[in-house]
């Protein structure tokens, strides 16, 4: 055996743990994902083929486009809360002071305690019965409707999600401001530059880079989101707060239509496909802008 | 020492391989169960196994987990079988998802089936669960009743059965806002909950809630006339009765009114399934509408006011109408459970044993047939309307999921974003749409 074979072979088999991963993890399921959803498939009995017929019922089911228009909304006021408040909060902590070290951890916390047990606590908040009426209730005023009323939910939903992300964030930024060299920042000022300026001109060109993998990770995670919805809300009231996720696994596993759960499951990965190119190139051509 | 290297890459990436592989095979070579076995060769079966059985067993009971229905209590349920086979343990697990049939699924799609279910399911599941109707235990004159699939199937056996068209209400309340006698129609209830608005307006007249139970409590009042003289259900299904002709309509209405005229709480569309129990308990709220499960909570939280219990008023104020009932604490085998024989020898105990099934009346205040148990007061008024009832209406529609959507529209009338007939229009639109 040549040394070039015997190199390749050694490739190959190192590679091949993680190519099995992918495969049996990624490949395989998008692909049975994708035949599933041209089946009527209950998930117990026979899988019939119904051609397009999931994917048109996508195009009139009022469930779906409700949730679609409130995943929207979180993307948008999502991805900017959690850019905005991630970019600020990294902009006062950047000084790396004692008393700014315990405010990088409060605001990274959240993080990591996850969705699941933050998201039952501001349940236990933000409910007809929680700690924030039962207060008001006890101080003689009327309760607030954070969660029983449609738009106040919605609004829950999002600041609970941007309150509990922007510290992963706000690290992201950190890393980003501390790699800006000192030298371009002095040169601004000895230039006359005021601190809108400095940050305008200076910082924010050389933040490119970590603002679109930032703005890219926060419009997927928005995209995505399910265990905030089932925990806080559980998609009400009326169906209100459900989203695109949430709605692939109520009508797959609620309503046993497995079938046309993967056809939703299939568009919003298309969705996240486009939107995740076209970040990319977004953020390709913003690099290119800041090099030239 | 290159080729040395070399080799052992080689043969430490061969060797992560075929641990993967292995490691995703599936090696599962234990019984599974045969629904097309024969009565008797059934029988044998179970009895061998169980004679057999002593190597340490734990079944995995996926189970209701209720505020009524604890864990401890499903372990207390089967502690007289367990005892009887010490070389068995029960592990109860409630379900994550958004109830046992959900749940079900998921670890059907996981492989990791549980040995023995117990709750709600649908014909849905049927083809995954032992066809009892092979067991003389599960066919002949039992206790409960049997959940029945197509082609004579039995996939589940309940040692009870439950009412639920029900209203608690609280009589101190009633009777100092001038009520003497309990509302038969939807508009004597109406015009009850708006005296007792006018008696106190910082009393809830009407409990309505969010989460499930807005469907359970819609599905309770509507149930007996949507399942009157004809099935509904069944013409909603086929499309030849559009909701809004059904006998859904004037609840939907009625829920439009009380919420029009602060009858109900402003948060009802919030208010989870425990608050509810509480919140009447306490005094709260005047009115509740809940299935006799409720009746063992409300005993439990010692209220400080006289409960009492009446059925459901119908839009024609008809009395004694038939019940909206259902098979209580049911039991079901998967067929690819790890221990079939075991688990049908314990639903057999749950479903058929004297003590088993008073226990499963006792809990939840159900009936069973030749089960009389010592009640509370608030029980011995739901017995007095059970046994005044003109039947048992029990609801399998063939849209899986219907009874649940019941709940999304109103919920929406609870916060205002619909009236009645776009709440019926909703219901209307996801019928058609998910009709098969």
């Amino acid at each position: 055996m040549g040394r070039r074979a015997a190199e390749k072979i050694a490739d190959i088999s190192m590679l091949s743990p993680a190519v099995l991963l992918v495969v049996v993890f990624c490949v395989i399921p998008l692909g049975l994902a994708i035949y599933l959803s041209f089946t009527d498939w209950n998930g117990f009995d026979e899988a019939n083929m119904v051609g397009w017929a999931n994917y048109k019922r996508i195009g009139s089911d009022r469930d779906v486009h409700r949730a679609a228009i409130f995943t929207g909304l979180i993307a948008i006021f999502g991805t900017l809360g959690l850019n905005v408040f991630g970019l600020g909060t990294a902009m006062l902590l950047n000084r790396n002071t004692r008393v700014n070290r315990f405010m990088r951890f409060l605001a990274f916390s959240p993080f990591v305690l996850g969705a699941v047990v933050l998201g039952f606590l501001w349940n236990a908040i933000l409910g007809p019965r929680g700690a924030i009426n039962t207060l008001l209730k006890t101080w003689g005023y009327g309760s607030i409707p954070f969660l029983s009323q449609s738009t106040p939910a919605k609004i829950s939903v999002i600041c609970v999600i941007i309150w509990a992300s922007y510290g992963f964030h706000a690290v992201l930024y950190l890393a980003g401001l501390q790699t800006i060299d000192q030298s371009l920042i002095e040169a601004a000022v000895v230039d006359g530059a005021n601190r809108w300026q400095i940050f305008r001109r200076v910082k924010l060109p050389v933040l490119a880079p970590t603002i679109t993998v930032n703005l890219t990770l926060a419009m997927i995670g928005m995209l995505k989101v399910y265990e905030w919805v089932l925990t806080i809300t559980k998609g009400g009231p009326g169906g209100r707060t459900q989203t695109i996720a949430y709605e692939i696994l109520s009508v797959a596993f609620d309503n046993s239509w497995l079938g046309y759960g993967c056809a939703q499951g299939v568009v919003l990965m298309v969705i996240l496909v486009v939107l995740s190119v076209a970040i990319q190139i977004a953020r390709r051509k913003s690099e290119e802008d800041v090099a030239a | 020492m290159r080729t040395a290297k070399r080799s052992i890459a080689i043969l430490t990436g061969a060797v992560l391989s075929v641990g993967f592989m292995a490691g995703c095979s599936d090696d599962k070579t234990e019984g599974s169960g045969d629904a097309s076995a024969t009565a008797t060769a059934a029988e044998e079966t179970t009895e061998a196994a169980t004679e057999e059985a002593t190597e340490p067993v734990t079944l995995r009971m996926l189970a209701n987990v209720t505020p009524v229905l604890t864990e401890e209590w499903y372990q207390e349920w089967a502690q007289p079988w367990l005892d009887a086979h010490p070389n068995v343990t029960l592990e109860v697990d409630g379900p994550t998802a958004e109830g046992v049939e959900q749940q079900f699924q998921q670890e059907i799609a996981a492989q990791d089936v549980p040995d023995i279910i117990s709750g709600g399911m649908g014909k849905t599941t049927a083809s995954q669960l032992v066809d009892l109707s092979a067991y003389d235990w599960a066919t002949g004159d039992i206790p409960g009743t049997t959940y029945n699939g197509d082609n004579g199937v039995i996939f589940g056996i309940a040692p009870a059965v439950q009412i639920q068209s029900l209203v608690y209400y609280n009589e101190d309340v009633w009777t100092a806002a001038g009520i003497t006698e309990q509302p038969k129609s939807l508009d004597e209830f109406t015009e009850a909950l708006r005296a007792i608005k006018a008696y106190d307006s910082s009393i809830i007249p009407l409990l309505l809630s969010g989460e499930w139970t807005t469907q359970a409590e819609v599905n309770e009042m509507a149930v007996p006339s949507v399942m009157g003289s004809t099935d509904q259900l069944a013409a909603i299904a086929d499309g030849s009765l559009q909701v809004a002709d059904s006998a859904y309509a004037p609840y939907f209405e009625a829920v439009e009114t009380w919420v029009a005229e602060g009858l109900v709480s402003p948060d009802a569309a919030a208010i989870t399934y425990d608050d509810s129990l509480s919140m009447f308990s306490t005094g709260e709220a005047a009115t509740y509408v809940m299935g006799a499960w409720a009746v063992s909570t409300i005993n439990e939280l010692n209220t400080t006011f006289t409960a009492k219990v009446m059925e459901t008023p119908t839009p024609e104020g008809t009395t004694g109408h038939a019940q909206y009932g259902n098979p209580a604490v049911g039991v079901y085998v998967p067929k690819d459970g790890a221990n079939v024989d075991l688990a049908l020898d314990l639903a057999k105990y749950l479903t058929t044993d004297t003590e088993a099934v008073t226990k499963a009346c006792v809990v939840e205040g159900n009936f069973a047939k030749g089960v009389t148990y010592e009640s509370t007061p608030l029980g011995e008024e739901v017995n007095a309307i059970y046994g005044a009832a003109s039947g048992l209406v029990a609801v399998d529609t063939a849209l899986p999921g219907f009874m649940d959507q019941v709940g999304v529209p109103v919920q929406s009338i609870l916060t205002g974003d619909f009236t009645a007939a776009q709440a019926l229009d909703e219901l209307q639109s996801w019928v058609d749409q998910n009709r098969g």
